[in-house]
């Protein structure tokens, strides 16, 4: 009987699903969707976006560069390229093209090694050419952007090349072809110089400057006088750059400029970062102070890309409390933002969690990503300090560097 | 030497180096042949927040011997004071043993790291295993007297594996290759 009862419950449902199924319009059925069917980017990417580098440690074969809209409140992973062995990541201004710089071996870890410098379309993402590196020599480093850098217009790619004796790669980016090698003898990596060339800092604290012809070959060398002392307070090798301008920060908790603009790189005048100025409130400053009192204790910088820039040539830098120059790369829970012009300190803007790594945004809207420990970051507007929101869900697993769309 | 004495010398030694084809060799040649890496930050720390104290899965080691002390299965090691990489007792190896198959990188870098035992400041040589796939357990980064890669002898950002067969990163030894002179000591 039971049995008899559920069947014509099943019936009773089936007609009534019919019935509802004849009386729905046609339109609401759901359109057949076409296949194969790839989406695709605009070739002027908004300068919300961020290119995040991801050598991936537990699996360096699959290392990735990711591209994601920071400012957006959905969708934020846009696309992705492989970067395998600790590779390096560049993009183009003045053409649609993105660049990797990558290893690989013929049995996975191991067999023949070929070191590629790829370009991509920055619409389709599609491979558009590459270059073969020579030599198998390319420099595998923890991601630095000075270890992979574009010339000043453009025209060639500079790969720094560690083997451990040092060298630079230059790559005619427009013809697809080597150039040539470069030896750079104790020095390491190669900012653009404006004025043609490229810029490498060097164990006896100076800065050498490469200087190339139109071609991309060697005119001649020249080194500065040697501006920092490496074993009392070295400068990081991970500055951010400011209209042409290199503002490196030191372990000790000082800024070097150097200017990248000339035909020579310049040295400027360090200055110590400061807390922010106290802001007297009320009449005469008298009932209240805000901004400087919890700035108590040796704060220094701390991170790995420990620095970053907006539109307004503001500089942004992860300070440790009560750190030491041991803690250089291990991070902070504060970013402090500086006038570069003033060398002060403006505001502080306090994260959610410790970050090794930091980014600004370029647009009007400046967006500061602070990366966690587990690999998500926090957004924040950068001008207010204000949290937005957290982007996660295994974007990235090991990020060393994240550079804003330009 | 006087600061004056030393900042002299190495602007001259970095001058010699620089205009000299030579200089690539004085480069390699202040690269001591051991070895050493690098990887990193974020995700070493994470193992921090077991305490310093080991790794959350991974069983305390010793070395047997009460003159160097401590669980070389644990990022606070003693010799692991500049290291950056994952620990090779971790994976298959020792402090001073390459896992099974890979290949012991001969160029390295070096730190120098105090033994609570005895006080004494060793040379500790941080040979990159090479070969095998990125071990990816006990993940450690420390940085007592890491210089950045200016001083690439002084620096752990670098995955030195270099002059082996394959450059592909396994893990991180800390070999003992000497006592470190005390700089009061006359030379």
């Amino acid at each position: 009987m039971a049995l008899r009862r559920e069947r014509g419950a099943l019936l009773a449902i089936c007609a009534a699903a019919l019935c509802l199924g004849l009386s729905l319009p046609v339109q609401a059925q759901l359109p057949i969707e076409p296949t194969p069917n790839v989406n695709s980017l605009p070739e002027q990417y908004p300068k919300d976006w961020i290119f995040i580098v991801d050598p991936n440690f537990f699996a360096m074969e699959g290392g990735k560069v990711v591209i994601a809209d920071i400012g957006a409140s959905v969708r934020h992973e846009k696309g992705l390229l492989s970067l395998a062995q600790f590779g390096f990541f560049a993009q183009a201004k003045t053409r649609p093209e993105l660049y990797t710089v990558e290893t690989f071996y013929s049995r996975g870890s191991r067999g023949v090694r070929t070191d590629v410098l790829t370009i991509y379309d920055k619409s389709s993402l599609r491979e558009i050419g590459e270059i073969v590196l020579p030599g198998a020599k390319r420099a595998q480093i923890l991601t630095e952007s000075g270890a992979f850098q574009l010339s000043a217009d453009e025209k060639f790619a500079y790969v720094f090349n560690f083997t451990p004796a040092a060298s630079v790669t230059v790559v005619d980016l427009v013809n697809r072809r080597i150039v040539g090698d470069i030896d750079i003898p104790g020095c390491t990596d190669a900012y653009p110089l404006g004025g043609g060339g490229f810029a490498s800092f060097c164990g006896n604290g100076a800065v050498a400057t490469t200087h190339l012809d139109a071609q991309g070959k060697l005119i001649s060398q020249s080194m500065s006088e040697p501006f920092q002392n490496i074993d009392e307070d070295p400068i990081f090798t991970r500055p951010t750059i400011i209209d042409g301008v290199g503002y490196f920060p030191s372990y000790g908790g000082r800024i070097q400029p150097i200017d990248f603009n000339g035909a020579e790189a310049v040295p400027g005048e360090a200055w110590t970062i400061e807390p922010p100025k106290k802001k007297r409130a009320g009449p005469f400053g008298l009932f209240k102070s805000k901004g400087g009192k919890s700035a108590r204790g040796k704060w220094l910088p701390s991170g790995w890309q420990l620095e970053a820039s907006d539109k307004d040539g503001l500089l942004y830098i992860l300070m440790r409390k009560n750190a030491t120059p041991d803690d250089h790369d291990t991070g902070a829970k504060e970013v402090w933002v500086i006038d570069p012009k003033t060398h002060e300190t403006i505001r502080r803007i306090k994260l959610k969690e410790e970050s090794a790594l930091i980014e600004v945004t370029k647009g009007d809207t400046p967006y500061l990503a602070a990366f966690r420990l587990d690999g998500s970051f926090d957004v924040f507007d950068a001008q207010s300090g204000k949290w937005l929101r957290r982007i996660g869900g295994q974007m990235v697993i090991t990020p060393f560097a994240a550079y804003g769309a330009e | 030497m006087t600061k004056f004495d030393r900042l002299s010398e190495a602007a001259v030694r970095g001058l010699a180096r620089f205009t000299s084809r030579r200089g690539a060799l004085a480069t390699l040649g202040g690269l001591v042949t051991g070895g050493a890496f690098l990887p990193a930050l974020p995700v070493a720390r994470a193992a921090e927040s077991h305490g310093g104290k080991g790794y959350d899965g991974v069983a305390p080691q010793s070395t047997g011997n009460p003159m160097d002390p401590g669980d070389p299965a644990s990022c606070d090691y003693w010799r692991y004071c500049a290291i950056d990489g994952f620990l090779c007792s971790c994976c298959g190896g020792s402090p001073s043993a390459c896992p099974p198959g890979s290949e012991m990188s001969p160029i390295t870098w070096i730190g120098t790291c105090t033994n609570p035992a005895d006080g004494r400041k060793y040379i500790i040589s941080y040979n990159d295993c090479c070969g095998k796939p990125a071990c990816g357990r006990c993940l450690c980064n420390r940085n007592e007297g890491e210089k950045p890669r200016t001083r690439p002898q002084s620096n752990n950002d670098i995955n030195w594996c270099l002059g082996t067969s394959t450059a592909a990163y396994t893990c991180s030894t800390a070999v003992i290759i000497g006592l470190a002179l005390d700089e009061a000591s006359p030379k």
